[in-house]
């Protein structure tokens, strides 16, 4: 072979290898221009995916920060029904890794058809999950979802309300600051391997979640659950039918407390009936009765058409005016306009209604909010009800100032009478004191916005019916809402409940209820407690069913607020507070 | 070309080749490990989460008095306080 042979067999190597390397260079050059853009979007398609990062929903926290409401994860098994390999097999090992009868599983498995994805059980332990991950069944597996828990369960159930499944807000706070609650889901591109598996985060497609915001109450979990049991014990006592207790801060209008019974866990909500989901302090009207006398007296006092030593007659128990008659509970013969009040005679209510005419008792009945909704911002509150002026008749004159004709929700009476305690100022009440971020950076400031309004009453009508007030505590038969060391001013009610035909009251059927300020001296407090349908045959007067309750929550609460006290202790009022404590 | 020059060229690129290799294979090993440090995070989260929860469970004033009460403890009442001697 020559040099020359050499040489040109060099060449031809060469050449080919640069004709394999251009043909490859041209390929890769087709294959970018040409075909790139799909087999690119297809290499996407296999190994990229968008994964959700579902935001947590916000905390609702009462006014100390105790979580009421939260949000964590769960572990829930899941199956794959069209690459099980064999259902009963999955079926039989998932019911005993997790103490379920198989025969409720593999029908479900078999009837869930082309699905991809169906949940066997929600709410597994980590120990189940571990098992069934080592179980090693193809489709078959476990994952982590968001699940709302109550970790104080009934508290303030009807207030904060529950999440539907699929973590949304359906009733209550939870819905009703739904938005603030919710957060903004994130999203996170991975890239997978042949095996499917995530082994890469992409870079540019990670945008992170925005947790939801927490909703911070006034309520106080204490005085909440203080306001419970005592409401329960109460209901309980006099087998009434259920009851509704409310605490409020008179001169802020923050509700400390407010409370249903019967009430319902909201882990479980689909355990109870749909009616104990309402909020019946704010939804359920119902006529006030004696309770409602105070803002009448105050009216007339204001309107100066009586004096506090005035002596009104009162027929000895029965009065006929027109086509009405009216009757006390018990008969009086003459009682001052104090006593009135203090033995709560619907007559001597009726004679003063009649001296003020309607119109200044609409007027009146109108400035002490009722026939309005409070403000109190939460869904599903009430006007109540009170009928237009134009509607007004003769029999609206007596009825009215003794609580009948109207009909007023727990928070509207509450709220009103607080008018007795700072001074005259109707307040708005609320519940949700503010938004927070995770940081407690406040993002919305929910205390309504103080406005300054005229006094309802004069400055000297309010002490003089504080004073009245006191003596409808101090001077009562039972005493039942007097303290030791903190003087409660109040009023009771047995109120008839009216028949749903509108004919009249039912025979024996009472609300009994009792609504309180505390201390005199001072307001810092004001409690209200409605106790509905009590056995008539244990006891029904307002004084005897809700009093002691009233007593028994301010006790608690005054302790717990470490409210001083106004009047010097007496070994008469006093009750074993540390025996009482620990109830 | 001369031979030891070609031989020099294909050695280059195959070191660049192998570069590359060596360079996407960290990547992805320092993604990967970005991947699991992420599901480390979730799953620190959801025991967080958990641990609130239960703390919850033990604030809350019911739970406080039972547990007092399975320890045969008292919850002392604060002094009541009284009105000042004028």
């Amino acid at each position: 072979m020559t040099r020359r042979d050499l040489r040109l067999r060099e060449h031809l190597l060469i050449g080919l290898a640069l004709l394999g390397l251009g043909a490859l260079v041209g390929r890769l050059v087709y294959i970018k221009s040409f075909d790139g853009t799909r087999l690119a979007a297809k290499a996407d398609r296999q190994q990229r995916a968008d994964i959700p990062i579902k935001a947590r929903r916000g905390l609702i926290l009462d006014a100390r920060g105790r979580i009421i409401s939260a949000t964590t994860l769960r572990t829930s098994v899941f199956a794959d029904p069209q690459v099980l390999p064999d259902t009963q097999v999955a079926a039989e090992t998932v019911a005993r890794i997790l103490d379920l009868d198989p025969a409720e599983i593999a029908p479900d498995l078999l009837a869930a058809g082309d699905r991809r994805f169906f949940v066997i059980k929600r709410g597994i332990t980590e120990e189940q999950a571990e098992q069934i991950r080592d179980a090693g069944i193809y489709g078959l597996g476990t994952f982590s979802e968001p699940f709302r828990s109550y970790p104080m369960e009934e508290l303030a159930a009807a207030t904060i309300g529950f999440v539907s499944p699929d973590g949304t807000g359906i009733s209550g706070i939870e819905h009703q600051c739904d938005h603030w609650l919710r957060g903004e889901n994130g999203v996170k591109t991975i890239v997978r391997d042949a095996r499917r598996k995530a082994f890469w985060l992409a870079e540019e497609g990670y945008r992170p979640a925005r947790d939801g915001y927490h909703v911070v109450l006034t309520i106080d979990a204490e005085i909440q659950t203080a306001v419970e049991n005592e409401l329960a014990a109460g209901v309980a006592r006099y087998n009434a039918e259920s009851g509704v207790a409310v605490v409020i801060h008179p001169h802020t209008g923050a509700v400390l407390a407010m409370a249903n019974y019967p009430g319902f866990d909201p882990n479980n909500y689909t355990d109870f009936g749909e009616e104990r989901y309402r909020n019946r302090v704010i939804t359920d009207p119902y006529e006030p009765g004696s309770t409602f006398k105070p803002f009448i007296a105050a009216a007339a006092l204001a309107e100066k058409v009586v004096n506090m030593d005035e002596v009104f007659d009162c027929e000895h128990g029965s009065w006929t005016e027109g086509a009405r008659t009216l009757k006390d509970h018990h008969p009086y013969d003459f009682l001052t306009f104090q006593e009135i009040l203090i033995k709560s005679s619907n007559i001597g209510m009726g004679k003063l209604g009649l001296r003020l005419g309607n119109r200044n008792l609409y007027e009146y009945v109108r400035r002490c909010g009722f026939g309005e909704q409070t403000g109190i911002g939460l869904e599903g509150e009430s006007e109540g009800l009170l009928r237009p002026l134009v509607r007004w008749n003769a029999f609206s004159t007596t009825s009215l100032p003794m609580g009948q004709e109207i009909g007023v929700t727990p928070i509207q009476l509450a709220r009103s009478f607080c008018i007795f305690a700072n001074g005259g100022r109707l307040i708005t009440p609320y519940v949700i004191r503010a938004i927070v971020d995770a940081e407690g950076r406040v993002v919305q400031d929910m205390t309504p916005p103080e406005h300054d309004s005229e006094p309802v009453y004069p400055p000297d009508v309010l002490d003089q019916m504080r004073q009245i007030l006191c003596s409808v505590v101090n001077d009562s038969p039972s005493r039942s809402a007097q303290l030791p060391s903190h003087q409660v001013f109040g009023k009771t009610g047995t109120a008839q409940i009216a028949r749903k035909d509108g004919r009249g009251y039912e025979k024996k059927a009472y609300v009994s209820s009792f609504v309180a300020g505390v201390p005199a001296e001072n307001p810092e407090l004001v409690a209200f407690v409605a106790i509905r349908r009590p056995d008539a045959s244990v006891g029904y007067y307002g004084g005897q069913v809700a009093a002691p309750v009233v007593r028994e929550i301010l006790r608690h609460t005054l302790a717990y607020l470490r409210i001083p006290g106004d009047i010097a202790p007496n070994a008469d009022r006093a009750t074993a507070m540390t025996e009482d404590y620990n109830d | 070309m001369t031979v030891p020059r070609a031989l020099f060229i294909l050695f280059l690129m195959v070191a660049i080749g192998v570069a590359i290799v060596v360079f996407r294979g960290e990547s992805a090993r320092a993604a990967n490990r970005i991947q699991q440090l992420h599901a480390e995070t979730i799953e620190l989260e959801q025991r967080l989460w958990s641990a609130e929860i239960e703390l919850a469970r033990m604030r809350e004033p019911r739970a406080i008095r039972q547990r007092a009460a399975d320890m045969n403890l008292s919850i002392v009442p604060p002094e009541p306080i009284a009105r000042p001697r004028q």
